[in-house]
């Protein structure tokens, strides 16, 4: 039978009908699937990376580069430090490095480093 | 024109909320559920006739696009078309898989088993076309139920089957006359006199 003819045959009115039918009522799903697709949803919600929280916490982008200037900065001026400072090391390890008068004014107590190295000697 | 403004619309719409959704955002995840869940569900349980295996599909297709959108690409298909082809996929499999116990109800048309007969009488008319749509060929069911039922056009059929625009509209109308004959065979059963007379 050719389908154009079969399409005008009383068939057809049940099969439409059905069809209709389905379409109006379609299948619904459960409040259980519906809560279970919920809890996936939240199971797999894409988290912030950590990197992305340091970024967050250092100001971001233009945070991390003050941060990477200064450590860079700071890096260097151990390795090479300017030629006309002071090593501040000296201050502790050697007496003779600086004059008397200079530590007399860093004690503010009249006695000199050299004087009290001697005492304890 | 409009169809394809509205098709265009709603894959934008779909890659927002995706987008959203992988930005973490709890409402998009709500909104994506309620759009596109309930249509997974109707198509899966009409192509495997099973509440519970149609529920099993549709949240394992739900999960693999939440999975999916961080890596969303906002051209691609329509989310409800792509999801649409997971349900399919994940229906055939399923299908394929419990093949031996539906062989027989799927491979005797003319001749219904008792117990199915018995339902198709106590049963409305729905339930006489979704046991019909059972027993045609998976292709054809899939192509009939997203062409007459979900009104979905060819061009997105034969996306989600994977298909030329020509093979579906042959699948669609074989898939068609086949329901109607099952249909029209089984009319006596169905009472389908008394309701149009």
């Amino acid at each position: 039978m050719h389908w154009g003819m079969m399409m005008t045959q009383p068939d057809r009115f049940d099969l439409e009908a059905a069809l209709e039918t389905a379409r109006a009522a379609p299948p619904h799903m459960s409040a259980a699937l519906a809560a279970r697709i919920g809890d996936d949803a939240l199971h797999y919600l894409p988290r912030e990376r950590l990197w992305r929280r340091i970024l967050a916490a250092v100001g971001g982008p233009a945070g991390l580069g003050g941060l990477v200037t200064a450590t860079v900065a700071g890096f260097w001026l151990g390795v090479a430090p300017p030629a006309q400072t002071v090593d501040p090391l000296l201050f502790f390890g050697t007496a003779d490095a600086v004059a008397e008068e200079d530590m007399t004014d860093l004690t503010g107590s009249g006695w000199t480093v050299f004087e009290f190295a001697s005492e304890e000697g | 024109m409009k169809d394809t403004n509205d098709h265009t619309q709603a894959r934008d719409a779909d890659a927002a909320l995706l987008a959203r959704y992988a930005a973490g955002e709890v409402a998009a995840a709500r909104i994506l559920s309620a759009r596109l869940a309930p249509r997974a569900y109707a198509h899966a349980y009409r192509v495997l006739g099973d509440a519970a295996e149609a529920e099993d599909v549709t949240q394992d297709a739900m999960v693999r696009l939440w999975k999916q959108a961080p890596h969303w690409d906002a051209g691609r298909a329509q989310a409800a078309t792509w999801l649409y082809r997971v349900v399919a996929n994940l229906c055939v499999d399923r299908l394929r898989r419990n093949r031996p116990d539906t062989l027989d109800e799927m491979d005797a048309p003319a001749d219904p088993a008792p117990g199915i007969e018995m339902r198709l009488q106590d049963n409305a008319r729905h339930d006489a076309l979704q046991a019909a749509l059972l027993r045609l060929p998976e292709r054809q069911r899939q192509a009939v139920i997203l062409r007459h039922i979900e009104g979905l056009a060819n061009h997105e059929i034969a996306e989600i089957l994977d298909a030329g625009i020509e093979a579906v509209e042959s699948l669609t109308a074989r898939g068609k006359k086949a329901l109607a004959a099952d249909l029209a065979a089984q009319r006596d059963a169905l009472g389908y006199d008394d309701d149009t007379t």
